[in-house]
């Protein structure tokens, strides 16, 4: 047993020797991170006033930036704090400061770094840092090698709110580890109006790429629905028929958010759509294009569609035609023999108080 | 017995321990790298942006509650203040005896409505829905008692949005939980399910459902738990977490998409502990599935404190949820045992899994087996009681360092917003759990596996769930509308 002694012994010195080497670290630690709060707050303040009377008109450039330029790092921390909040008119106050003090040149030579994550937090620091040199670099950061760095560009890209972003943006969601279609959408939209032509071209010509990747295609509708742009319903409507039952919803989304008469009948026939993702997406939809001939009667004839989704987004949908869909609803509640029709047409006028729920039991 | 097999008994018992106690502590240092590595990459107005995004995913977050009358208004309120753009509850009553669903109907004045849901699970009945205009958010179930498990199935029937979100009635959520749990979904389409960290609420001071006080509980048991949950719940996960392993989540804060746990079934109605089975499951889909280009699909941990739940502080409370945790883990564990040192699973089945069996489910049994052990050993001469003294001493020390570790790094990687009196008690845990308290965690976790051996599933079930004091400083106003 003498051999456990030692066992014993060994172990527990080792792990007393890991944790006391943590305890001193963890307290030298605590009581460095504390002091550099304590040295910083000062100048943290400072900074911070003279950053609100630089956008307040009360200080010129040349102040601020004598200010920042002995305290460049914590200076480029707190610009980037403030331009993350900022409107736009104070982010062009910002970006002058930014371009006087040669921030912009210091992160982007730092996109060539080797360090991955040195390069993805340039890339986002260009984002609030104006166009000009910034878009070069990030258009070339949005195809490195890091998947975390695209993001970051693509975020960066999307900041600037430049239209020649739309297609990177789109590329970028291709692969193992490209951008999600549901974050590329929400930086496409993040680009506003100056997205739509990109987009729309895209969607007609497919950018000259021999193969449109689904996601690429699902994240340009969405986005142009969620934008809400009534020249998308024509380039949209090019792929009512793709295959793939994720792209037809998302084109369902884009008709209806475009608001064009031209959607109406092609968002007719994806009510019809063999897949129910594309029929729940469609009749919601169609909710955006009230009073037009054929609507009601599809929302109505969707309230007995074999799917729950289906059924319930054509009665949300009819809800939102003003009196006629909610005429329609109680029509269904009261006369229909479809006891999911009448369940769905239930559930949204208790939903939207126009029923009082003692009032009907349904049999 | 002979003196030779004595030794190897022993020999092989120092061994475990010491491999237990490297693992364990080599995880939180995994686990600290994993926590460092989110902070460096959550970026400058991230969070702000996933807020405001139009892409942005909702959440449906689902609340099952049986006989929890003491705290289901407080943790309802919480759950529907969060700060999110569009998110439900709902609010499922597992049949319970007392006053939990009456207190629901009269504080948010809630009317019975005709509420069809999608029936993709099967669950025991649903007596009614209940909905108010006051609260167009807020969604409540009645149904006959079930399991945990089955309420859940019936909550996410009647889910609307993608994201579920599961949590215990006994739970708060920080107020930007859901904001941070949304990020892996936003930032990735192969993300199936996430969690995050899960402290002690004994403690923490609630102002209208908002967290705004932290402070470490006042009792030995909290403070007891509270190392707990540091060195298992949280280090251990996050370790996993960085090996792309994590395995047993906690049921007290799991996100999953909506159509994933509907296409596994949901949670499994016999588990005794559904979010550790649901997690193995997960993990199990995520592997065996691939998304619609073919690629992997994984689960994620968010290394923040998101959720805070009560622990009990009483020794019947202790024991009681102690014995039905061993019984869940080793009945979920043996589910999935093919998942065991089994490559097809990736990480989790190479480490997350032996992991978790090896040095988690069995450890206290073992340790149980070492003590009977050593004390049969010194009993029959074959060790002296010098020896036996050093072995229990090894234990003790050997568990408060892995403690202490535990509680350092976590100062060393938050830098604690408690003050210097939370942190000495912490310390002074670290040595008072294991004189006495891990010996009692033993032995219940020791009951909780014979249990499972002779009882029934359902029998598991809480009666008398634990209500931890927390100081909500709300007054409630009266009932919103009508009720009834």
């Amino acid at each position: 047993m003498s051999m456990l002694y030692v066992i014993a012994l060994f172990t527990s010195m080792a792990l007393s020797v890991v944790v006391l080497t943590l305890a001193v670290y963890t307290f030298w630690s605590r009581r460095h991170w504390q002091e550099v709060q304590e040295r910083q707050a000062p100048v943290v303040e400072r900074i911070s006033g003279c950053l609100d009377a630089y956008q307040r008109g009360e200080v010129s450039v040349g102040q601020l930036c004598n200010e920042l330029h002995e305290q460049r790092d914590l200076g480029l921390e707190l610009l980037v704090a403030r331009a993350a909040v900022a409107t736009d008119e104070q982010e062009e106050k910002l970006h002058a400061v930014f371009r006087r003090l040669g921030f912009d040149q210091a992160e982007l030579l730092a996109l060539e770094t080797g360090d991955p994550q040195r390069r993805v937090e340039a890339a986002l620091r260009l984002g609030y840092m104006g166009r000009g040199r910034a878009v070069g670099g990030l258009l070339r950061a949005i195809q490195d090698e890091d998947p975390q760095v695209r993001l970051a560009a693509a975020q960066g890209l999307s900041q600037l709110r430049l239209g020649d972003a739309a297609l990177p943006i789109l590329r970028a969601t291709a692969g193992e580890a490209g951008i999600p279609t549901s974050k590329a959408t929400e930086l496409l939209v993040a680009l506003g109006e100056a997205a739509v032509n990109p987009l729309c071209d895209f969607l007609d010509t497919r950018a000259g790429l021999t193969v449109t990747l689904p996601e690429m295609l699902i994240a340009a509708c969405n986005a142009l629905g969620l934008i809400g742009a009534p020249r998308a319903a024509p380039s949209a409507i090019r792929f009512a028929h793709h295959q793939n039952p994720n792209v037809r919803a998302a084109v369902a989304r884009a008709l209806g958010g475009s608001g064009n008469e031209q959607a109406v009948a092609t968002l007719l026939e994806l009510a019809h759509d063999n897949a129910w993702e594309v029929r729940a997406q469609a009749v919601q939809a169609i909710a955006k294009l009230r009073d037009k001939e054929g609507v009601a009667e599809t929302l109505v004839a969707a309230t007995g569609d074999p799917s729950w989704w289906v059924r319930h987004n054509a009665a949300r949908s009819l809800s939102r035609q003003g009196r006629q869909g909610v005429g329609a609803l109680l029509a269904i509640l009261n006369e229909s023999p479809d006891i999911y029709a009448r369940d769905a047409a239930r559930q949204v006028l208790e939903e939207k108080a126009i029923i009082h729920p003692s009032e009907v039991v349904l049999q | 017995m002979s003196a030779h097999v004595m030794n190897y008994l022993l020999g092989g018992i120092l061994v475990y321990y010491i491999l237990q106690q490297a693992a364990s502590l080599a995880m939180m240092f995994l686990g600290a790298t994993a926590r460092r590595h989110y902070h460096k990459r959550l970026h400058v107005g991230e969070l702000d942006r996933i807020e405001h995004s139009p892409t942005t995913l909702p959440f449906s977050v689902l609340i099952p509650a049986f006989n929890e009358e003491r705290v289901i208004i407080s943790t309802t309120k919480a759950a529907m203040s969060l700060d999110y753009p569009i998110h439900e509850v709902i609010v499922v009553n597992d049949g319970s005896d007392d006053t939990t669903l009456g207190r629901l109907i009269d504080y948010f004045g809630l009317v019975a409505v005709g509420r069809s849901s999608q029936r993709a699970l099967k669950t025991q009945g649903i007596r009614a829905a209940y909905a108010s205009p006051a609260h167009p958010q807020l969604l409540v179930l009645d149904k006959e008692h079930g399991q945990r498990a089955d309420a859940l199935n019936a909550g996410a029937n009647y889910a609307q949005y993608p994201l579920l979100c599961i949590m215990e009635a006994n739970s708060v959520f920080e107020s930007d939980a859901l904001i941070r749990a949304a990020r892996p979904f936003q930032n990735s389409s192969r993300v199936v399910a996430a969690t995050g960290i899960v402290r002690p609420a004994n403690g923490i001071t609630l102002k209208n459902g908002r967290i705004v006080e932290f402070a470490q509980p006042r009792t030995w048991w909290g403070l007891v738990q509270a190392i707990e949950y540091l060195r298992s719940f949280q280090w251990s996960r996050l370790g996993m977490t960085r090996l792309c392993g994590i395995v047993g989540m906690s049921g007290a804060f799991l996100v999953v998409k909506r159509n994933v746990f509907l296409s596994m079934g949901g949670c499994d109605r016999n588990a005794i502990s559904p979010g550790i089975e649901l997690s193995m499951r997960l993990q199990r889909f995520a592997h065996e599935n691939r998304d619609n280009n073919g690629y992997k699909l994984n689960v994620s941990c968010i290394p923040d404190p998101l959720c805070y739940t009560a622990v009990p502080e009483s020794f019947e409370g202790y024991i009681d949820q102690r014995a039905r945790w061993q019984a869940g883990t080793m009945q979920a564990t043996f589910k999935n045992f093919s998942m065991m040192f089994n490559p097809r699973y990736g990480a989790a089945g190479l480490f997350g899994m032996p992991f978790y069996f090896l040095f988690e489910t069995l450890s206290y049994l073992v340790e149980v087996a070492a003590y009977v052990i050593v004390i049969a050993a010194a009993l029959l001469g074959y060790l002296s009681w010098s020896q036996a003294a050093v072995f229990f001493l090894l234990v003790v020390v050997l568990g408060v360092l892995v403690s202490l570790a535990a509680v350092l790094l976590e100062e060393d990687t938050r830098h604690l917003a408690q003050g210097r009196h939370d942190m000495d008690l912490l310390i002074l845990a670290c040595v008072v759990e294991n004189l006495g308290f891990r010996q009692v965690q033993m032995l219940a976790r020791l009951v909780g596996a014979f249990e499972l051996l002779w009882r029934d599933a359902a029998s598991f079930s809480p009666s008398a769930r634990q209500q931890a004091p927390r100081r909500d400083q709300f007054q409630p106003p009266p009932a919103v509308g009508a009720s009834g």
